[in-house]
Parts: structure tokens; C-alpha cells; sequence
């Protein structure tokens, strides 16, 4: 329950319409993006602007009320989930502040959508080059909150290579800017603490993102594989040879499958094993050479065919499969678990080998499309939540998944972040040791723990490190 | 501006540390030297309360030692060589002091390399480079030290080994403490062994040196082409008169341009410059110079602004800076970093204060300024890992009230 007045206080911010409160209008703030946990939220309120941000947090400090910071809620670890708290909707904080086009840089608004700013800049021959799935969706401030990647990441970098600059307002409700544009900063690396924090150590108020210049040729080629092993093989010949694609995407069957029976239907094969879509960019000299190399070494490690995306139609269709094989499982069946684990991209054809396996001796559907470049695999699968026999299938699964990836030497979350989906996987990657500094970390920025409470790192870890104060000396 | 320091505020005082009242006893400190993580943690567990130390690695870095006020020194030499290297992965694991040539040397083997180009010699150590985050030519395209680390073992102040990160190329599990421990200075824990990403070796790696032409349109011109070549250079680094000859090129105001990638698309690259400017190749030696022509009597003072801005900002520097100064920029970041005594710093702060550069001051003086929230964040951060000051005491610090 919240502090009596909590709710009249904020509308007097933002405006009585701007808070949310009628079970009806709560509802699309229940779940984000992974289906499975609902949530419910005590009440959303939806600042405009900045100075309606700040005073929000500043009356949630001053009244003691936990919140969860959020932003299009297509997140898929459960992290913008509020359980009896208040969710600070970002998403009408949706201004492109600043254009820089000499010196390659833009300062956006937290609720701005990723391809959003892509679009904003691309007279200038530019793009802001982070490019999660859901990125017609997703906003910067998201994307700031889990650190997020994308298919273009094997290249270019993950959300913290391309953010320069924050402004936050911290749970205490100071605003402070950490980094800067040149990357001079006195201090801690406190921008790259708070990029992928997942909402806990405060609000974006504005970020300053560097934007990159549209390669001058671009090569994007589609490789059909008659088995898995084959297509994990194919990538890590690519890899180990020193090209650096500008992405390296896998699907399995099931995935293409669904994706073909979609309406985002690219023309994948549907009698391929596998397909990897590789794509290659940078200046003309030299890219035909490496789209040759690419296809000589995919047709070694036993590729059927190799084909090359004619015009920039083409392209967009191939990548149209790759980016909504999310929303296309969707047709499939009514639940779907998403995992998100990371391996050395050496042991790709060993996990992939044991992920099928795994599938098969648990009766279950496992699709496989993920960013093979990076080693960072999605295994989902869907299935009949409402069936529990099934569904107990499922999860025995990925955990035995997840396991299999911990054992290879990865870790449980690539891009999607811990929120509270994978926190039981927490402790098979951290010490406790290691736990209680994260918390250490946190409880520097927000003492009270008020801020996206119980995500991250298991409560118990937190409670413990509170018991034991003398460890702190 | 962005940055909390600009000149428009700040007070240049002598560094209190360089007073000798204040240096740490006669004699040299008492030296221990850990074979291992489990080493190191238990010394500082079982520590007297009140020992202190001085964090080292190759011992290379200069003037620090008289900023930090210790009683013991902790060497991190012993904590030597590369645990884990599969060069499939692009990944290697290695002791915080394994020095850079050895990686360097390592990975050359199989056509990879680490591109950390930290200021000093390549003796200079991994865990060192990482704690100081030291930030050189490459970083203007490669990135910055904390983008090149994956994962990081530390032993805090209170002894107890803490991992973060991991071996894979992407991970978000958990909060980032390596973002926290990478330019933390060991004031937050002692790095002991650290996961790098390596990248491919380019084909070609060539070097190019221009002169710069007198007026600051004419180099904004130059300096925009070269940024806008495809592919984009390596590394563009203006080096002033007196440090090119220190580095054996003719003195004069110079650009050393680096192109790396697939040798067709560098040599289109070099030719399309050489359409508006007369380029030189110098060897790519060139830049281990420029980065170990750090007179060690010098203060370090790093000004930043608008990369846009920088050839204004250069011209502001170069006409207030004595003609012996040695001073170079990283252009694609925006830095000019300035060697010279501490009284012709304070005329370069005068002479750029109408400019507002960002100015950290890397060695030699303080700059006294109002803390911040973001200081005073900073300060509990420090204390929460290290309340009683026990790792490099007079470090990360100075904005305590």
C-alpha cells in the first residue's frame, strides 16, 4: 500500500491523466516482453519532462516509496516489473534534444525508440548502431537499463560503447551527469556502473549517444547448412580467421519453420538444418574478397548454398525473418521462454549439439536463433503453458540448458539481463562474495534500496550482506 | 560543458602529496610480493590495522609514488603470466602483472592483438593499464581501456576475492563491478588477473605523417577529411614540433595518421588523402615513441573539448605553451594532453579559459574545485570498499571535503 496522499501529490506533477491507477489501465504494465510473470503495480505515473521526472523521484525519496523505473516494457528478463510499487513510465520523455552531426553525437530523451533515433539521424548518413529485435519498440532509456546488444553488436559494440555521456536523477533524487563526451571523467567509471543496471541506480534524464556513419557498401548473405554442427562450425571457422562481420545471425529449423509460416516470411529454406546470415560492411576495396572468403569457408564446413542479397529489398527481407523470429513463435503457441545465455564461441558446436540433446530426452521444441558471432545464444521454446506436465518439461530444460552454458564457461544473460528471471542462476555464476559486492555497489547509489527492489541479485544475498556489517571493514 | 572541471572554476594548488613532510618514512617501504590471489587476500586479511599500501606493478608509472602516502607496498610482479589464451575465442586471461609485450608477443603469434596503448612503455602491466585506464591514440576508435575488459578477479581491502564478468564476449549478468574496478586506480580492490578481448591483427597497419598546415580553419579542414576517411584511421594523433623530434620525425607541427584493415581499402584510403595533402609513411614504431616521450620531470595536463572545437583549442595551447613543451592530441576524442612544468601549465589553464576545456590534471599539482554530487559519489563509492583508506591512500580522493 502506498503512503496515504502518494497518489494526489503526483497528480498534482504530472497531472491527474498521467497517473494510472484503474486496474483496466494497469494492465498493459503487468508483464513486459517475456510472458510468464504478471505483476501488479500499486499505481504508474507518467512524467512529461524532465523537471516532472526529477520532482517525481524527488517526492518518492521524501516519502520512502519504492519504484520501478520503465520504459516500452519489451524487456525480457521481468525487470520493469513493479509488484505493489509505483512504475515511472519514461515513454512521453520522447524528445531527440540534440543532433550533433560533426561531431557524431545525439542527446535523447529516456522514452526516445531506438529506431526512432536511427530514423531521426539518417538524412546525415547516420545511425545509432546498438539494434536489439525489438528496437521499433524499445527506447534509449531501456536500452541504457539492460545495456542492451543486437545482431550489429559483434561489430559495433553493445549499448556501453555507444553511450558517452547520462544525465541521471539517483534515488535520493540528486541529478548528476556522469561521463562525457570525450570520455574524460575525474573518478570512477560511474556511466559504465550504471549502464546495464537495470533501472537500480536511477532514472536517465537524458543521454548523449554516439551516432555512426552508414558504411559505404554493405554485403548480406544468407548460408544453408544440412546440420546444426555444420552452421556452428562454419562460424567459428569465420571467427577464428580474423573477419569481423558486422553481424553472424543462426536459426535452426523451428525457427525457420515458424518464421516461414509467418507473415514475416523471408524465403529461408525450410528444409535447411540451419541458416547463418552474415553480414559484411565497410569501405568497397576489399568487401568482395571477404564475401568470397565467407562463402568459401561456409561451403567447407558443408554449406548447400550460398546466396547474396541482390538490392537492399532483399536484405531487409532477410533480415525482416531474423528480427521478428520472436513475434513469429508467437503463432506457434501460447507461451514461450526466451533465454539468453553466452559461450565461448569455440565450444558453439559442442552446446549446440548438447542444447539438442537436451531438447530431445525432455520432449520439448527448442529454437535456436541467436547472435552465433558473439557466442550469444537464444534457446527458446514454446509451449502450452496451461498444460503442466509441459511445462514442468520446460523448465527442467532450461535449467539443464542454462547449465550446460555455465559449464562451457558462459554466462546466463548476454543482453537481456538478470530482472527476476534468471536471479536463481545467480548464485551458479558468483560467489557469495561477489553477490555482496553488487549490492555494495548498489547500496551506493540508492542506500534505501528503493529502486527496482528485488531484482539483480537475490534478496538473500543483499540480506546477508546486511547482517554482516563487520565484513565491510 | 559536460565535465565537472573547467577552468571557468577551478584553483591550481600545489599537490600537498609532493610536500616531503608528508612523504611515507626515510627508508624504503617494507615490500611484499603475493604469488597468487589467495596470497594476496590473505596478507590483507591478517594486515595490521593500520598498514597501508602502495599498489605497483612494473613500478613504471611516474610521479605516483609521491602522491600516495603508504606505509607498505604491495608488488603485483609476482602475479605473472597468462592463465587462459583460445585463440578461436578472441579472449585471453592473464595475471594483473603480466606485462603488455608478453601478450603482445603471445597473441602476434596468432595473428590477434590487444589493443591497449596505454601512456609509457609496453613493460607497463595489464592489471596496471586497466587500474589506470589509461587511454591512448587507439582509443579513439578502438575505445576506451574498460571497453576491451571482460571479466576481473579483485581482492578488497578487507581480503575478500571478488569475480565479475566473465570469458564471453557479451554479459550483462549482474551489476558491471568491472566498469567500477577498471580506472578505479586499486582504490577500490587490487585487480589480480583480468579476461581482455583481442581483435584480429589488420592485414595492413600503416602510418602517415602530415604537416600541420598554420591556421586552425585550414586544420579543422585536414583533421575533418581525415576523420571521414573510409575506413576511419586507426589512430589520429597531432604531435607539436618539439615532440615529433623527440619521436625522430622533422619538427614541425605533424598529424600521424594510422589506416588498419584489408590492404586495398587502406591503400584507397591513403590515396584519397593524398589527393588534399602530402603524406609521409613513418613506422608504425612511430607511436610506442610517442607514447614513452614523457619527460618525467613534466606535469600532465589533459584539456578536452568538442572534437569539432579541438583545432581552436590546439591553437589556443600551442601559441600559450613554451616553445620546448611537448604536447600532442587525440583527435577523434577531442584531448590535447600537455607536458610541461607546473608554472607553464597554469599560463596554458589562463590562455584556454575562454575556450572551457574539461582539464584533468593526469600528474604533478591539483586543481581545487567546489565538489559535486558526482564527487561526493565517488567519496561514498570509496568508502563503501575502503573506509579506512588502507589501498593507495591519497588516491581518488582529493574531492574530500
Amino acid at each position: 500500500m502506498l503512503p496515504v496522499g502518494v497518489e494526489r501529490e503526483l497528480a498534482d506533477i504530472v497531472g491527474a491523466r498521467f497517473v494510472l491507477t484503474r486496474p483496466g489501465e494497469l494492465l498493459a504494465y503487468t508483464a513486459d516482453g517475456l510472458p510468464g510473470y504478471r505483476h501488479d503495480p500499486a499505481l504508474v505515473v507518467l512524467p512529461g519532462n524532465r523537471e516532472e521526472a526529477i520532482a517525481v523521484v524527488q517526492l518518492l525519496a521524501r516519502r520512502k516509496v519504492s519504484f520501478v523505473p520503465r520504459g516500452a516494457g519489451t524487456g525480457l528478463s521481468g525487470g520493469a516489473l513493479a509488484d505493489g510499487t509505483v512504475v515511472v513510465g519514461l515513454n512521453r520523455m520522447r524528445r531527440v534534444l540534440d543532433i550533433d552531426v560533426v561531431n557524431r553525437w545525439a542527446v535523447v530523451e529516456p522514452g526516445v525508440v531506438n529506431a526512432h533515433l536511427t530514423r531521426a539521424v539518417a538524412p546525415h548518413g547516420l545511425h545509432y548502431a546498438p539494434d536489439p529485435s525489438s528496437q521499433t519498440a524499445c527506447t534509449i532509456g531501456g536500452n541504457v537499463a539492460e545495456n542492451a546488444g543486437g545482431p550489429h553488436c559483434l561489430k559495433y559494440g553493445v549499448t556501453l560503447n555507444h553511450v558517452l555521456a547520462l544525465t541521471v536523477v539517483l534515488a535520493n533524487g540528486e541529478v548528476v551527469t556522469l561521463g562525457s563526451t570525450s570520455g574524460e571523467t575525474e573518478g570512477y567509471d560511474l556511466l559504465g556502473a550504471f549502464i546495464g543496471s537495470e533501472g537500480c541506480f536511477g532514472v536517465v534524464l537524458d543521454a548523449t549517444v554516439r551516432l555512426t556513419a552508414n558504411p559505404p557498401a554493405v554485403r548480406t548473405m544468407l548460408a544453408d547448412f544440412p546440420s546444426i554442427d555444420a552452421a556452428a562450425r562454419a562460424t567459428s571457422a569465420i571467427i577464428a580467421a580474423g573477419l569481423v562481420p558486422a553481424a553472424l545471425e543462426m536459426m535452426d529449423q523451428p525457427t525457420i519453420v515458424a518464421v516461414e509460416a509467418s507473415i514475416y516470411a523471408a524465403g529461408y529454406p525450410t528444409d535447411a538444418a540451419a541458416v547463418l546470415l552474415v553480414e559484411l560492411d565497410g569501405p568497397d576495396a576489399g568487401i568482395d574478397a571477404d564475401v568470397a572468403a565467407v562463402e568459401r569457408w561456409c561451403r567447407d564446413a558443408g554449406a548447400r548454398d550460398v546466396r547474396v542479397a541482390t538490392n537492399e529489398l532483399d536484405r531487409q527481407r532477410l533480415w525482416q525473418g531474423r528480427k521478428k523470429a520472436f513475434g513469429a513463435m508467437g503463432r506457434v503457441s501460447s507461451h514461450l521462454v526466451v533465454q539468453d545465455a553466452v559461450i565461448p564461441r569455440t565450444r558453439l558446436p559442442e552446446v549446440l549439439g548438447e542444447i539438442g540433446r537436451i531438447g530431445r530426452e525432455e520432449a520439448v521444441t527448442v529454437c535456436n536463433v541467436f547472435h552465433a558471432g558473439d557466442g550469444n545464444l537464444h534457446p527458446n521454446i514454446p509451449y502450452n503453458g496451461n498444460d503442466p506436465g509441459e511445462a514442468a518439461r520446460v523448465e527442467r530444460a532450461m535449467v539443464r540448458i542454462m547449465d550446460a552454458c555455465i559449464a562451457a564457461g558462459g554466462s546466463v544473460t548476454g543482453e537481456h539481463g538478470i530482472g527476476i528471471d534468471k536471479l536463481p542462476y545467480m548464485p551458479k555464476l558468483f560467489s557469495e562474495a561477489s553477490l555482496a559486492a553488487m549490492c555494495r555497489l548498489r547500496d551506493c547509489f540508492d542506500p534505501e534500496r528503493r529502486l527496482n527492489p528485488g531484482k539483480v541479485v537475490p534478496v538473500r544475498s543483499c540480506k546477508e550482506w546486511t547482517m554482516a556489517p563487520a565484513a565491510r571493514a | 560543458m559536460r565535465d565537472s572541471a573547467t577552468s571557468g572554476d577551478t584553483v591550481m594548488m600545489p599537490d600537498a602529496a609532493l610536500s616531503p613532510k608528508l612523504k611515507s618514512g626515510g627508508g624504503p617501504l617494507p615490500h611484499l610480493r603475493p604469488r597468487s590471489t589467495e596470497e594476496l587476500a590473505e596478507l590483507l586479511r591478517h594486515a595490521p590495522p593500520t598498514s597501508t599500501y602502495r599498489i605497483v606493478g612494473a613500478g613504471s608509472w611516474p610521479g605516483i609514488a609521491d602522491r600516495i602516502t603508504a606505509n607498505s607496498l604491495i608488488d603485483l610482479s609476482g602475479l605473472h603470466g597468462i592463465t587462459e589464451y583460445v585463440p578461436g575465442d578472441l579472449t585471453l586471461t592473464a595475471r594483473a602483472g603480466t606485462p603488455l609485450s608478453v601478450i603482445a608477443a603471445t597473441t602476434a603469434a596468432h595473428g590477434q592483438w590487444l589493443p591497449l596503448d596505454p601512456w609509457g612503455a609496453d613493460d607497463g602491466t595489464l592489471g596496471a593499464t586497466l587500474a589506470t585506464a589509461s587511454a591512448g591514440p587507439l582509443s579513439a576508435s578502438i575505445g576506451l581501456p574498460r571497453d576491451a575488459a571482460l571479466g576481473i578477479t579483485v581482492v578488497d581491502a578487507a581480503g575478500t576475492i571478488v569475480t565479475a564478468g566473465g570469458r564471453v564476449v557479451k554479459n550483462v549478468a549482474g551489476f558491471d563491478l568491472v566498469r567500477l574496478h577498471v580506472g578505479a586506480w586499486g582504490t577500490l580492490g587490487i585487480l589480480c588477473e583480468v579476461t581482455v578481448r583481442l581483435r584480429p591483427m589488420p592485414a595492413a597497419d600503416r602510418t602517415f605523417a602530415i604537416a600541420l598546415p598554420r591556421g586552425a580553419r585550414d586544420l579543422a579542414t585536414l583533421l575533418s577529411t581525415m576523420q571521414r576517411s573510409s575506413p576511419a584511421p586507426l589512430a589520429t594523433e597531432l604531435v607539436n614540433a618539439p615532440l615529433a623530434a623527440a619521436m625522430g620525425l622533422p619538427a614541425v607541427d605533424t598529424a600521424c595518421v594510422r589506416w588498419g584493415g584489408a590492404a586495398a581499402a587502406v591503400m584507397a584510403a591513403v590515396d584519397d588523402l593524398a589527393r588534399t595533402a602530402h603524406l609521409v609513411e613513418i613506422p608504425t614504431s612511430a607511436w610506442a615513441m610517442l607514447r614513452s616521450s614523457e619527460p618525467h620531470d613534466a606535469t600532465v595536463v589533459r584539456y578536452s573539448t568538442r572534437p569539432s572545437e579541438l583545432p581552436v583549442l590546439w591553437h589556443a595551447i600551442t601559441h600559450a605553451a613554451p616553445s620546448d613543451a611537448r604536447l600532442h592530441a587525440t583527435v577523434a576524442r577531442g584531448v590535447v594532453r600537455v607536458m610541461a612544468s607546473a608554472e607553464h601549465q597554469a599560463q596554458v589553464i589562463a590562455a584556454t579559459a575562454p575556450r572551457q576545456p574539461a582539464i584533468i590534471v593526469e600528474r604533478g599539482f591539483q586543481l581545487r574545485r567546489p565538489p559535486t554530487a558526482v564527487d561526493r559519489l565517488n567519496q561514498t563509492i570509496r568508502g563503501a570498499h575502503d573506509p579506512a583508506r588502507r589501498l593507495n591512500p591519497g588516491l581518488m580522493d582529493h574531492a574530500r571535503a
